[in-house]
């Protein structure tokens, strides 16, 4: 495990106390990711649900989303859901996300629904930052509080990962975005709004400090890490993941950075967790929340309404683990969530302590039972990704989560 | 009863503490750790446990907090399971699972059996079932006690496809399921080839023909997944690969989920329509068993026709008869030297009958007798 210099401990340890309270505060109790499409006009070497860009072969958007009918019915249950649970109140997000959601014609009546239904403090989607309309921004600025859009590195990196093949139809990827970034910002009401998001991997760690310099100049005042999900493209992308020291260096080098940034900063909630246990002796695991046991339930919906219990599993081979479909005659939120005996019950169980990541006796919230599961299936040659079942997804769930620092004790 | 109880347990290799220890988890299950060792100071509290466990008279599980909980197996079914093992391992016999042959084994089984049925008056049953929907397994042993105790709470159907390793005591196991099919419960396995002469022919007439048992073959290449699904309601899934990749350790795990039985009984039932009767195959190994023993005739003598029979009939479970090193050595080199068995490593004697068939001949064997008929 990498040795943290005691200025470097203290950097992570004050970073994890502050995120815990802010957490307490801020955390929503339950948050969807809501794909609205999988059509984009990029290519992300690593996106994890296989997002489609077609110029030669165009496929027919049906393929791709559903109508604005249907995304309106599926809004509609969800509020119905939450109408049912008045816990919620105030304490729920959605996040649309895709594919690109702009490229959506319906996209802002889909916001203007959303935050007619839920309240702008609870909308918010994700872009890549390539689509840029000053009047459509301004009018969906008072209906969002959260507008994330993915930086992944500076130019040369960050291009390759968007179009690793050069067949997209935006050039010069990372210079369009960060132009449509400043004109977002210069908006004027936009700043508090939006965060940039990177994927840390191993071929862009050395380079983040410098991106968050950047975007900090250019006056972006939130900026978080997410990590790489073995999911979709990135199933077979084992370089690219960071090993635990990757990880943890990557978070320090960032903190260290943004001592005098001091950016609106945050690394994965499943890295905190696994720090928190380690470096604060905290356990941040909450009992009774969906899959994530780290303070709240979120759940991913895909553009036909198909409920997923994490939004990371819309696609093969974990999609044969979804609990239901919001758009089936009969069907809503309450009994996809809470029917017993189903596929939810089971993942409310999955992050549990007593469930994985044996023998390691740390109280920890644990990490994030995906990545430790889909890093299960992509490392094990034994399994063909096609021939992956319900099996190995559940086997893999309670396996030991690839970015923890203690991995490589136990393995 | 305490001194029925010490008098067993001294037979088995248990201490006096140890026993009290058994005792104490037996009327309290489930007892956390912290809790047995406030109760019982002994610097060789953990050399008892694992006593305890490997017998196995407890298991152990975590509580939702991560603390270990042990808890004693239903005492019957453990003791049982244990005289059935002795039994076993010591009999010279060629019929070595049907009954006692002297004196000592008889009032063994008897012992079991009466202080099995008076420890269940004591017996608290509260298994990590209730506790938790998921459990995880960390070995084998630990697996086959959490399958034997989830075989318990059948009260209608159970559901099984297996392949090779198999479970360590198997005893345990079958005797729950006996129990289960003998009140009535439906028992459905689906197994490759290579468990029917693991087990030996006598075994597999005798679960299929006398048990009751549904046995279906199926070709080992369509197996996906090694599970049991008790009730429609509890799944038992066995660690998918062997190999144990980076990251992963668990053996198997227990889960209590309706939709998730669901997806592997439309597996089942799948694999099921596929499957070929173990009838049918039981017949075409009696029809080799023959042929094997009639070879064996002109090769062997009677010490090595009875062994080789009892090699057929009980598979991996034959042990020899009381005979010299030397005079094994003899027997198993005439017997390798005419193709009567061959080399196998997951025999603890080193040989199997030589069985080169696959399920297509058996398919031709049947086709032939029905036409012959």
């Amino acid at each position: 495990m990498y040795n943290l210099s005691e200025n470097e401990n203290n950097l992570l340890k004050k970073y994890l106390k502050e995120r815990k309270e802010k957490k307490l505060i801020k955390q929503a109790d339950l948050s969807i990711v809501f794909d609205l499409t999988y059509y984009c006009n990029l290519q992300c070497y690593g996106c994890a649900v296989n997002a489609r860009y077609s110029t030669n072969n165009p496929i027919p958007r049906n393929l791709l989303e559903s109508s604005t009918g249907k995304i309106f019915l599926i809004l509609e249950k969800i509020k119905k859901y939450l109408d049912n649970h008045p816990e919620y109140k105030d304490n729920f997000f959605i996040n649309f996300g895709g594919g690109e959601p702009l490229l959506r014609e319906d996209f802002f009546e889909i916001i203007k629904k959303a935050s007619g239904l839920f309240g702008s403090e609870c909308v918010g989607f994700d872009t890549n930052g390539t689509i840029m309309n000053s009047k459509l921004f301004k009018r969906i600025a008072s209906l969002v509080s959260y507008i994330g859009i993915s930086i992944d590195g500076l130019n040369d990196y960050h291009n390759w990962w968007r179009d690793p093949h050069n067949t997209c139809l935006v050039d010069g990827c990372f210079d369009t975005t960060i132009s449509n970034l400043k004109r977002m910002l210069g908006l004027g009401n936009l700043d508090e709004k939006v965060e940039v998001t990177s994927v840390v991997t191993t071929k862009n760690a050395e380079q983040l400090p410098k991106l968050m310099r950047l975007i900090s100049s250019l006056g972006v005042k939130k900026y978080s890490i997410h990590r790489p999900m073995q999911v979709g493209r990135m199933a077979d992308k084992t370089e690219l993941i960071p090993n635990p020291d990757g990880f943890l260096k990557s978070t320090v080098r960032l903190l260290e950075t943004n001592q005098d940034l001091k950016l609106d900063f945050h690394i994965h909630h499943s890295l905190e967790a696994i720090y928190s246990s380690l470096f604060l002796g905290e356990d941040t695991h909450v009992a009774g929340k969906i899959w994530c046991k780290i303070g709240r339930s979120s759940i991913g919906i895909d553009p036909w309404g198909t409920v997923y219990f994490c939004p990371w599993c819309i696609v093969e081979p974990w999609t044969k683990l979804s609990p239901g479909n919001l758009l089936q005659n009969g069907t809503d939120l309450e009994s996809i969530l809470h029917s017993e005996g189903g596929i939810m019950d089971l993942a409310k169980e999955f992050g549990s302590p007593h469930v994985r990541c044996y023998p390691c006796q740390e109280k920890c919230g644990r990490g994030c039972p995906l990545a430790s599961a889909a890093a299960y299936i992509s490392n094990n040659k034994a399994i063909k990704m096609t021939e992956v079942n319900e099996h190995h997804l559940i086997t893999g769930i309670s396996a030991i989560d690839p970015a923890c620092p203690k991995y490589n004790q136990y393995t | 009863m305490q001194k029925a109880v010490s008098r067993l347990f001294s037979q088995i290799d248990l201490t006096q503490k140890a026993a009290k220890l058994y005792l104490y988890i037996l009327s309290n299950s489930p007892v956390s750790e912290t809790q047995l060792r406030n109760h019982f100071h002994d610097t060789k509290f953990n050399l008892y446990i694992q006593q305890l466990i490997s017998i196995p008279l407890i298991t152990f599980d975590l509580d939702k907090n991560r603390n270990t909980i042990y808890y004693a197996l239903k005492p019957d079914t453990a003791l049982k399971a244990i005289s059935d093992q002795r039994l076993w391992s010591r009999s010279t016999s060629t019929d070595p699972p049907k009954t006692p042959r002297n004196k000592d084994s008889e009032q063994f089984v008897a012992m079991c059996d009466e202080v099995g049925h008076k420890l269940l008056a004591q017996y608290k049953r509260r298994s990590a079932i209730g506790i938790n929907s998921i459990r995880i397994a960390r070995n084998s042993s630990q697996l086959a006690t959490f399958l034997c105790e989830t075989i318990s709470i059948a009260t209608s159907e159970i559901f099984a496809v297996s392949y090779p390793p198999l479970l360590p005591k198997i005893a345990l196991i079958w005797n729950e399921l006996q129990m289960k099919i003998q009140a009535g419960i439906r028992y459905k396995r689906i197994v490759d080839l290579w468990e029917m002469y693991y087990h030996g022919y006598e075994i597999k007439r005798r679960d299929v023909m006398e048990a009751g048992v549904e046995l279906c073959i199926i070709e080992r290449e369509k197996i996906n997944s090694k599970f049991y699904i008790i009730d429609d309601n509890h799944l038992i899934l066995f660690n998918p690969d062997m190999s144990r990749p980076r990251g992963f350790i668990l053996e198997g795990q227990v889960i209590k989920n309706k939709a998730l039985s669901k997806k592997f009984r439309e597996d089942f039932n799948e694999l099921f329509l596929d499957s070929f009767p173990a009838t049918i195959v039981l017949d075409y190994m009696a029809f080799i068993r023959d042929d094997l023993l009639k070879r064996a005739m002109k090769v062997l003598d009677d010490t090595g026709v009875t062994w080789l029979k009892t090699l057929i009939d009980y598979g991996n479970f034959a042990e020899w008869p009381e005979l010299p090193q030397t005079k094994k050595d003899i027997i198993v080199e005439i017997a390798l030297k005419n193709n009567l068995v061959r080399e196998d490593p997951d025999f603890k004697m080193g040989v199997s009958p030589n069985y080169s068939w696959v399920l297509d001949d058996i398919k031709e064997y049947q086709k032939a007798t029905q036409m012959s008929n």
